[in-house]
C-alpha cells in the first residue's frame, strides 16, 4: 500500500492507494509543493483509491450536476426587485465555476457520492462529514495519475469540503504576499488576475500566492489566505505551495482600466463584488448560509476595494500608497 | 391579484439583510439553472418579510400603503411584479 500526502490550505489529505500514480513530469512542479515529502499522522481527510475497469453503479439521490463537457460558464444576476428607488439591474456577468469536466453530487445511502470526468472518470463515495472515503479511478489499464485527482475531483471536493466544515471559501482570485501584508485580487474570467501576478512578480522580494483561485480561511479572529494548486498561466507562485499563509490585509474587486483607480466600497457593495467571485456549493444550504456569513465577516474586518488598473508597474506603488 | 391569496418562504432559498436590503440566494440543483444572487431593496424586503404563509395579500398591501406613501394602482403593479419574479426563481409558493 503507498500513500501520498497533499497540504491545501492546512488540510492533509491522504491517497492511500495499492500502487504509485504514474510518474509525470512536464507539468508535476506546478501542484508538486502541495505534495508533503514525509507522511504525517495528522490527517483530515483519508481517500483509499481503487482503480477499476469501469464505473460502479450506485443508487443515488441527486443534488447537483453540471451539464457542459467543458468549464461551465454561468450567469450571475444581480437583481432588484420592484419598489420605490428602484434602480437598473446590474448587468449580468460570468464565471467559470471551474471544475473542468462534468460532474454531479449526490447521496447514496448514508454517503456523499461524487462522480466526474469524461464518461464518469473517478467516482468519490465518502462519509457526511467528508472525511474517509473511496475513490474509484476508472482506468483500464490498471493506472492513475496525481494530476487527475488535483485537477479533477479534489478541486470540486475542496470547495465543498471547505464550506461544509465552516473552514473557509475559495475565491475566483489572485494573491499576492508583501512582507506580513497578503493582498486579494479578486475578479472574474479576464479580469486582470494573471496579469496582476505578472506585473507583482517581478518585484523583488514579493511573492505571488496564486493567479486564478486562492482559499481564505480564519484563523484566532483574523483572516488568512492560502495558496491553491489551481492555477492559470502564471507558473512561478507555487514555490510558495502549502507554506504561503499569509495574513490578508486588503481586498480588491479588479477590472481594467486606462488608468489606476481604488475605490473604497461599502458593505453591500462589497457584498455585491465579491460574491461574484467565490466558489459556492450551490445545492446545499449550509454551505450558501456559510459563504455569506463568512464574506460579509471579512467585509466587516477587512478594507476593500474597487480595483480599475492599468497593466504597468506602476500598480505597486499605487496600491502601497492607498491610505 | 387574488387578495385572499397566502405565499410562503421557500426552504430552499438563504437570505441575509444587509443595511436593509435582504439578499436572497435560491438553492440550484443543476448548473444550467444558475442564475443566481437578487437583492431586495427596503420595500420589496418588507414585502418579503410578511410571507408567512398566513397573511393575505391584500393584508401585505394594506400594510405597505400605511408605511409608503404609493398609490394603490402603482403598488398594486409593483407588488404583483414582485410576486412574479419571486415565484419564477421558487423563492415563495
Amino acid at each position: 500500500m503507498t500513500e501520498t500526502f497533499l497540504n491545501i490550505a492546512d488540510t492533509i489529505i491522504v491517497i492511500k492507494s495499492e500502487f504509485a500514480p504514474e510518474k509525470e513530469t512536464t507539468s508535476h512542479f506546478r501542484y508538486s509543493n502541495f505534495i508533503l515529502e514525509n507522511s504525517t499522522p495528522k490527517t483530515d481527510i483519508n481517500i483509499t483509491l481503487k482503480v477499476i475497469p469501469r464505473h460502479r453503479i450506485f443508487k443515488r439521490e441527486e443534488f447537483f450536476k453540471t451539464e457542459s463537457d467543458l468549464q461551465k460558464r454561468y450567469r450571475l444576476e444581480l437583481a432588484r426587485l420592484p419598489g420605490p428607488g428602484r434602480r437598473n439591474l446590474d448587468k449580468a456577468e460570468e464565471r467559470y465555476f471551474g471544475s473542468g469536466l462534468n460532474w454531479r453530487i449526490g447521496k447514496s445511502g448514508r454517503k456523499i457520492l461524487i462522480e466526474g470526468g469524461s464518461a464518469g472518470r473517478y467516482q468519490l463515495l465518502i462519509n457526511e462529514d467528508l472525511t474517509d472515503g473511496e475513490l474509484f479511478i476508472i482506468n483500464a489499464n490498471n493506472e492513475w495519475k496525481l494530476k487527475e485527482i488535483i485537477y479533477g475531483f479534489l478541486q470540486v471536493f475542496i470547495i465543498y469540503y471547505m464550506a461544509k466544515r465552516r473552514i473557509g471559501i475559495l475565491f475566483h482570485s489572485a494573491g499576492v504576499k508583501e512582507g506580513k501584508n497578503g493582498y486579494l485580487f479578486a475578479g472574474l474570467s479576464q479580469a486582470g488576475k494573471t496579469t496582476m501576478s505578472r506585473i507583482w512578480g517581478k518585484i523583488p522580494g514579493i511573492k505571488i500566492l496564486n493567479d486564478e483561485r486562492g482559499i481564505i480561511k480564519k484563523d484566532k479572529n483574523d483572516f488568512y489566505m492560502y495558496p491553491t494548486p489551481w492555477h492559470r498561466s502564471y507558473p512561478y507562485y507555487l514555490a510558495e505551495g502549502s507554506n504561503g499563509k499569509t495574513r490578508l490585509s486588503k481586498l480588491f474587486y479588479i477590472y481594467h482600466r486606462e488608468a489606476n483607480l481604488a475605490e473604497r466600497v461599502n458593505y453591500i457593495e462589497g457584498f455585491n463584488h465579491f460574491f461574484k467571485t467565490l466558489f459556492l456549493s450551490f445545492w446545499d444550504k449550509e454551505c450558501v448560509s456559510f459563504a455569506f456569513d463568512f464574506l460579509l465577516d471579512i467585509l466587516s474586518k477587512k478594507p476593500c476595494y474597487k480595483f480599475g488598473f492599468k497593466n504597468d508597474k506602476r500598480v505597486v506603488s499605487y496600491i502601497r500608497n492607498l491610505k | 391579484m387574488d387578495g385572499k391569496k397566502m405565499f410562503r418562504k421557500s426552504d430552499n432559498v438563504v437570505t441575509r439583510e444587509i443595511e436593509g436590503e435582504v439578499i436572497l440566494m435560491p438553492l440550484y440543483s443543476s448548473s444550467k439553472d444558475l442564475n443566481c444572487l437578487y437583492t431586495l431593496n427596503e420595500t420589496a424586503a418588507y414585502a418579503w418579510s410578511l410571507m408567512d404563509g398566513k397573511t393575505a395579500l391584500s393584508d401585505i398591501k394594506d400594510r405597505l400603503m400605511d408605511r409608503y406613501e404609493v398609490n394603490e394602482a402603482k403598488l398594486d403593479k409593483e407588488l404583483g411584479a414582485l410576486i412574479k419574479d419571486l415565484r419564477s426563481i421558487k423563492a415563495i409558493s
